[in-house]
């Protein structure tokens, strides 16, 4: 698998959690504001500040969970 | 004891950190002299007169942030790394705000306070629309601040400062566990990784024995 594609999986299994929330939940993300599910969906494909940021988060979280279960 | 509390509340996130940090002020007016910077109060040149005459041991700053700043009302900067961190001298600090641990709370420990608690990424959480005018009947922020509210509970208490972060920490877990069991709210589960976040974010800086 290149670079490529694996970004591109990491980024639609984030996209395919981020749908599972609520849509009457939002995210505060300090000054950047509030978000729903659809708005977090949109700046991760953009990859912009608040997209990488959602990312990271997601990330960080999955990997803790490889961590702890193997 | 003299514990400064700053509540800025110029939009809807720091508005719920306000509130939420207003459970803090109750339970702190029992412990000593509370001075509550809440709204417009929450400027710098209040604050740095408040720092220098009574001096305070406990500073609970809510609001905006970012790697070297913490901001009051209007997103004024409060304290500003390498312009009046000194005022934190001897002081134990708790920051709810973004990224404000990564540097400003090695600095400002560095020029001599004695412990700084906060987050070295942003400080996030989940509201429900259905809650936005009820935010501390918001179950799923509850646990964000409940978790986060535990550092200034515990050190009010007389824990020293690794003692409430360690509460903190378990609180977090807690809410974990519980926000992944069967009895939580309904889409709990898909939230979880947010509350990771803050958990993971969380650092302090400073004499971890250090206690009000």
């Amino acid at each position: 698998m290149t670079s490529k594609e694996l970004q591109q999986k990491i980024m639609d299994l984030v996209v395919s959690r981020l749908m599972a929330i609520p849509p009457n939940l939002k995210l505060s993300i300090g000054s950047y504001g509030s978000f729903n599910n659809e708005e977090l969906v949109q700046h991760v494909k953009e990859n912009d500040e608040v997209g990488r940021s959602v990312l990271n988060m997601q990330m960080s979280y999955l990997t803790s969970l490889k961590k702890r279960y193997g | 004891m003299d514990i400064l509390i700053t509540r800025p509340d110029h939009d809807d996130t720091v508005t719920y950190l306000s509130l939420w940090a207003g459970e803090i002020v109750k339970r702190a007016k029992c412990s000593g002299n509370v001075f509550d910077y809440a709204g417009k109060k929450a400027n710098k040149k209040e604050i740095e007169k408040l720092l220098k005459k009574r001096n305070p041991r406990f500073v609970f700053f809510n609001g905006h942030g970012n790697e070297k700043t913490i901001f009051g009302q209007g997103d004024q900067p409060l304290i500003k790394e390498g312009e009046n961190e000194e005022l934190l001298t001897s002081k134990i600090v708790y920051s709810r705000a973004c990224n404000s641990a990564k540097s400003l709370g090695k600095s400002a420990c560095e020029n001599g306070a004695d412990a700084y608690i906060g987050y070295k990424g942003e400080f996030t959480f989940f509201t429900d629309t259905s809650s936005e005018c009820t935010p501390l009947r918001d179950k799923f922020a509850e646990p964000f601040f409940k978790s986060s509210n535990e550092i200034a509970e515990s050190l009010i208490k007389g824990n020293t400062v690794s003692e409430a972060y360690d509460k903190s920490q378990a609180t977090f877990d807690k809410w974990i566990g519980k926000f992944s069991s069967s009895g939580a709210p309904v889409g709990s589960e898909t939230i979880i990784w947010a509350l990771y976040a803050d958990k993971e974010n969380q650092i302090f800086h400073g004499n971890k024995g250090a206690a009000l």
